[in-house]
């Protein structure tokens, strides 16, 4: 004799099962791209909204060096030349602060939205 | 020992705080050789640091500063370049000069915590009275539009310096001044 499942756990079942229907349908959100600008020893924008994954590139407008580096050491972007820019992919242990080596007053901080 | 920081202050404080309608008698080219020769001068008291202190800040910020004021004189140079005229030199670049000399020679003197609290010191009074002409007195008289967008420019690293000349200061427990 075949047992049949409880009507709750019937509902719960369909319920499970059109959600994850949806899901499958909702395309995955696309990376972002973020540009910020490196002028008069500031970052601009100096702070920014990010998720993992989206890329962002920063660009010396200076006419001295700087570099863009986590605050703790963690990633760099090695001397950054007037026009010269450098582009990282967001990971998890890159959200927070980040500053220039050789400009210590200089200060930006990556957030999560 | 704030004799040096005092001399030093003093000293540039006796050039720079000419009246402003003497250092406004410049002409674009003869304030062009004063901003060349002031980071000139910046670059040597630098190059100092780095041969006498082992402070960590201290280096870091000598380090910025030859890196810098070679960047804008670089600009400058270019500048003059472009528009096929070159610095002039004058009495206040002569005496900037001049000044500078005693700077270094009584910078050199020193060792140790003594040589950092002094040069850290005298960067501050240095960058603070250097903007302050730039600002004050040279900007607003340049004739020029690319010359004065050039140090507009400067002024904000200039500016940038200073803040960070600020923190040097504190690090090596020095006087901030006034």
């Amino acid at each position: 004799m075949t047992s049949r499942p409880a009507p709750g756990r019937i509902g719960v079942a369909v319920a499970l099962a059109c959600a994850g229907a949806v899901a499958a349908c909702e395309p995955p959100r696309a990376p972002g791209h973020h540009r910020v600008a490196i002028r008069s020893l500031a970052f601009e924008p100096a702070r920014l909204a990010v998720s993992p994954g989206d890329t962002i590139t920063w660009t010396n407008r200076d006419i001295v060096p700087h570099t863009v580096t986590g605050s703790g050491g963690g990633w760099d972007s090695g001397g950054l030349d007037t026009q010269e820019s450098f582009t990282m992919v967001v990971g998890e242990d890159r959200i927070g602060a980040y500053t220039c080596r050789y400009h210590p007053t200089m200060t930006g901080i990556l957030i999560q939205p | 020992m704030n004799t040096l920081r005092t001399l030093g202050a003093a000293l540039l404080g006796l050039v720079l705080a000419a009246p402003l309608a003497a250092q406004s008698d410049l002409d674009d080219l003869e304030m062009a050789h004063v901003a060349v020769v002031a980071s000139e001068i910046d670059i040597a008291y630098a190059h100092l640091a780095l041969a006498f202190s082992r402070n960590p800040e201290i280096r870091r910020f000598a380090e910025t500063m030859i890196r810098d004021h070679t960047a804008v004189n670089g600009q400058v140079v270019a500048l003059a370049e472009k528009l096929n005229v070159q610095a002039r030199d004058n009495a206040m670049s002569r005496q900037l000069l001049a000044d500078a000399r005693e700077v270094k020679d009584r910078l050199s003197r020193l060792r140790g915590e003594a040589f950092d609290r002094a040069y850290a010191e005298n960067e501050l009074a240095y960058h603070r009275t250097v903007n302050g002409v730039v600002a004050d007195a040279f900007i607003p008289n340049i004739e020029n539009g690319e010359v004065r967008e050039a140090f507009r420019g400067a002024l904000q690293i200039f500016r940038g310096h200073e803040r960070h000349a600020e923190r040097m200061v504190e690090a090596v427990g020095g006087m901030m001044g006034g």
